[in-house]
């Protein structure tokens, strides 16, 4: 079956996280387990973009989106219950606005484009969706501080879901075994 | 658009430390509702000034600035290009971009053209 795609330039996990681990080190979070994901939605990147922006919701006007990103605008706009939740240190709410952030430093016009593809042949690492899930994921879970934790201490410490906190003791279990 | 009123809340609770969602609650709005008032889409209150002014103790320059940006917020008209098609969207963009400097005769001819 034929379908039509939006695919990013293509970026594997490892430099995704490079990237992330970037972001934490300018911002002396290194050693923090705990990312302040609404102050740095709110308020970093103000100072860090010119002309950013962001835009609360409510549920009315956006449906079932949680969250939308506009890179060309340097523009979020998040779903008014999940930027409550995300306030109140919900955990999945918190990876929602890593997420739409992980869309905004990865994405622009430039580096989209469509394409037509056989579903098989569409490789995850140019998914934008992916791209952004993985950014969210190394942004809140950072791997050099989990090593040896479970699941659950990841859940609390870095402020995520259990899913996520699953997920990323998987990842790094397979590295670290 | 964030308006001037925006980008002066935005500084103010940069400068103390706040987020939308506090102000929001100090003001008894929905995150949402000064979100949009933040960015132009809806008309802040007047009675604002004096409640923000209280609630952060703002000196008479800040509360001077907020006055400003509050009244500017006001004066924007704003049009839902939803009910138009583009040729219409061009031509209200035309006249708004070349009112200025258009003298009387012009106008005239434009109003009675209008009528």
């Amino acid at each position: 079956m034929s379908n039509s795609h939006c695919i990013a330039l293509p970026m594997s996990r490892e430099e995704i996280y490079k990237i992330t681990k970037e972001m934490r080190t300018a911002l002396r979070l290194e050693n923090k387990m705990k990312f302040p994901v609404i102050d740095f939605f709110e308020k970093t990147l103000f100072n860090l973009i010119d002309n950013y922006n962001f835009i609360i919701k409510s549920e009315a006007e956006m449906g079932i989106k949680e969250g939308e990103t506009f890179p060309e605008q340097k523009l979020i706009t998040i779903r008014e219950d999940v930027y409550i939740n995300a306030c109140n240190n919900e955990g999945r709410a918190r990876m929602t606005i890593a997420h739409e952030i992980g869309h905004l430093f990865l994405h622009t016009n430039n580096n989209l484009s469509f394409a037509r593809s056989d579903n098989n042949c569409y490789k995850r690492y140019l998914d934008p969706e992916w791209q952004a899930k993985v950014f969210a994921g190394e942004l809140l879970i950072p791997k050099d501080l989990i090593i040896g934790l479970s699941p659950m201490d990841i859940m609390n410490n870095c402020g995520v879901s259990y899913e996520a906190a699953k997920l990323h003791h998987d990842i790094i279990k397979k590295i670290n075994p | 658009m964030l308006t001037d009123l925006g980008k002066f809340l935005r500084k103010l609770r940069i400068d103390r430390n706040l987020l939308l969602k506090d102000m929001a609650d100090l003001l008894n709005v929905s995150p949402a509702y000064l979100s949009s008032i933040e960015n132009g889409k809806k008309e802040p209150p007047f009675d604002w000034v004096v409640k923000i002014s209280n609630l952060y103790s703002l000196d008479f320059d800040q509360n001077n600035e907020l006055k400003r940006c509050v009244i500017d917020a006001r004066n924007l008209i704003r049009i839902d290009f939803k009910n138009f098609d583009k040729n219409n969207q061009d031509i209200i963009l035309s006249f708004a971009r070349k009112l200025d400097g258009l003298d009387s005769d012009k106008r005239n001819e434009i109003l009675n053209l209008l009528k």
